[in-house]
């Protein structure tokens, strides 16, 4: 399965036109998906990566695709290098309107197993990423009167999994459901700057990360695949056109919330009421 | 440019006026031809839209109307691929106060008809194996005030109902999700206080009175093939009121 498969869809043109949006971790799955799309919806798109060979292939499908892409290797924990990567974007492009907090990582380790560095580590790789880049645009955001930003979460801040095989998810699911909450305070602190924020919650999606887990377990990909309601599972633009919906104008009126992309494991296990 | 609706049978509820009418509205310029289902005479929604309306007086608490409405639906088109049920009623009134009648009629009118609509409905949808819901809700559950415990019960059963239709149609390419609005200037609200509006959205990160434009975007969204890896949801749609996880 092809990452840049295309399963919708509408139109996308002009949906982000005149907008700079920041994207992390486009050197793979979802994000580079993303990066594409929001480019051939309109933006100009800066995206980054710690991963150069990531990069180099996501640039190849832009230049496949005829949209340009302003890429970088910068990691999204690095306070520093992710100061300066906005920064010179900003500069570069005039201002910043969208920032998509994509890029993540976890130590998947049964909870019996998980050390004190694998949990801290993991909280830097899924809060600090969004943090860090958070904090780095705010001020371009309100100079700029408002702006969208969106952070990828997970199902796994909303539910607990079971540990198949070597993978608990203890921490990803803290760091996750860390995102969530992040999401609606920092939509209520935003909301006098028309600054919005949003969090997206992928369920199940055939990544390069996913598919590596699930080529490694028959039982884990029995609940992969056994997880939404929709008889498939989620590709890359699933997310991805849920992005550009909280990215762009037409959610105007949508801030603090977690909107879930999941084909409908969490109304088939039935967690809260609301996200 | 191609429009995200083109070819698509959109029946909206309360289409007569308020939200019901700007989603109407909304959907008809995505190419979409909508059906206008009102208690009253949906006409004047209908003028403004044009050629790409057909209109049906009907009431959505009663399931031989919904037979009706579903028939109609397809001698004219053959089909209907979205619903949104919106028409609502909100009577205030505190538990000392609360009816059997208003107790009933809220139930009837937020709740019932949402069940008549996917009744009748769905099997015009599975002949095509696409359909869409999304049935409208209150961000007022999460936020609750006085006088309204029998419409936080039909809002909160809408969200219960989008959950459980969810699993029931999911393998028939429909889907089901709530979308949850927070106070909205419509002819239903004019004659509240204005200091009863401004109390509840000046607790939203946006601190303005909500309009019925608010939420065309989102269900445009949402009825698209954009949205079809979420069903079962439930979206607030409330400039950042929703404060319970
Ligand atoms: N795939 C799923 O099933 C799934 C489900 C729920 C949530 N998510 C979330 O979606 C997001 C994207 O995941 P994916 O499946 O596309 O994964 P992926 O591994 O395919 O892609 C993630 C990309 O982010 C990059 N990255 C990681 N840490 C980074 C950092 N500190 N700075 C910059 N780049 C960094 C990686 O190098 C990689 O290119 C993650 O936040 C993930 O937790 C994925
Ligand atoms: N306006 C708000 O503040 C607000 C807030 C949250 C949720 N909502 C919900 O949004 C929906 C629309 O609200 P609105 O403010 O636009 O309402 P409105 O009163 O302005 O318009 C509702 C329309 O629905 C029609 N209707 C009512 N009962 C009907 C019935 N039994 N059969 C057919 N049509 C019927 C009415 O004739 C009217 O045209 C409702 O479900 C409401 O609960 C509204």
């Amino acid at each position: 399965m092809s990452t840049t498969e295309l399963l919708s869809r509408g139109p996308v043109e002009g949906r982000l036109t005149g907008k700079v949006a920041l994207v992390t971790g486009v050197g793979s799955g979802q994000g580079r998906e993303v990066a594409l799309l929001f480019a051939e919806a309109g933006a100009i798109v800066a995206g980054c990566d710690i991963n150069p060979e990531g990069l180099k292939g996501t640039a190849a499908l832009a230049a496949a695709r005829d949209v340009k892409l302003d890429l970088a290797q910068v990691d999204a924990s690095d306070e520093a290098k992710v100061a300066s990567w906005v920064d010179d974007v900003a500069a570069r492009h005039g201002g910043v309107d969208i920032l998509y907090n994509n890029g993540a990582g976890a130590h998947f380790v049964p909870f019996g197993d998980m050390t004190l560095s694998q949990w801290h580590d993991t909280l830097r790789l899924e809060l600090d990423t969004v943090f860090i880049p958070s904090k780095a645009v705010w001020p371009y955001l309100i100079a700029r009167g408002g702006g969208s930003i969106v952070n990828i979460a997970s199902i796994a801040g909303m539910m607990g999994g079971e540990v198949i095989g070597s993978a608990g998810a203890a921490a990803h699911a803290t760091g996750k459901g860390g995102v969530i909450s992040f999401t609606r305070q920092l939509a209520t602190e935003g909301g006098v700057h028309g600054i919005r924020v949003n969090a997206i919650s992928p369920g199940p999606i055939v990544t390069p990360a996913s598919e590596a887990v699930v080529a490694a377990s028959p039982d884990f990909r029995k609940l992969f695949e056994g997880m939404p309601l929709l008889k498939r599972s989620g590709r890359p633009v699933d997310v991805a056109y849920a992005g550009l919906f909280l990215a762009s104008d037409e959610s105007a009126y949508i801030t603090g919330a977690n909107l879930t992309v999941d084909g409908g494991a969490t109304a088939k296990t039935g967690i809260s009421v609301l996200s | 440019m191609s429009k995200s609706h083109s070819g698509r049978i959109a029946l909206v509820t309360g289409a007569g006026r308020g939200i019901g009418r700007a989603i109407a509205i909304k959907l008809a310029e995505l190419d979409a031809k909508v059906i206008l289902v009102d208690r009253e005479d949906p006409g004047e929604t209908a003028a403004l839209i044009g050629s790409a309306a057909t209109s049906v007086q009907a009431d959505v608490s009663r399931d031989e109307e919904w037979a009706r409405i579903a028939a109609l639906a397809d001698a004219t088109f053959g089909r209907c691929d979205i619903v949104v049920n919106n028409a609502g009623i909100y009577p205030t009134a505190r538990i000392e106060d609360l009816t059997v009648e208003t107790w009933r009629r809220t139930l009837a009118v937020n709740l019932d008809a949402h069940f008549f609509s996917a009744r009748h409905l769905v099997p015009l949808m599975r002949r095509h194996g696409w359909g869409r819901f999304v049935n409208i809700s209150s961000s007022s559950i999460g936020t609750p005030l006085p006088g309204n415990s029998h419409y936080m019960a039909s809002k909160m059963g809408v969200i219960g109902f989008v959950r459980g239709l969810a699993n029931d149609v999911a393998e028939f390419g429909i889907t089901v999700n709530a979308v949850l609005p927070t106070i909205v200037q419509t002819p239903g609200t004019k004659d509240a206080p204005p200091e009863f509006a401004e109390s509840v959205w000046r607790q939203q990160a946006i601190k303005r009175f909500s309009e019925p434009n608010d939420l065309v975007g989102p269900i445009a969204f949402l009825t698209s093939e954009d949205a079809h890896f979420i069903t079962g949801q439930a979206l607030p749609v409330d400039g950042g009121l929703y404060k319970v996880g």
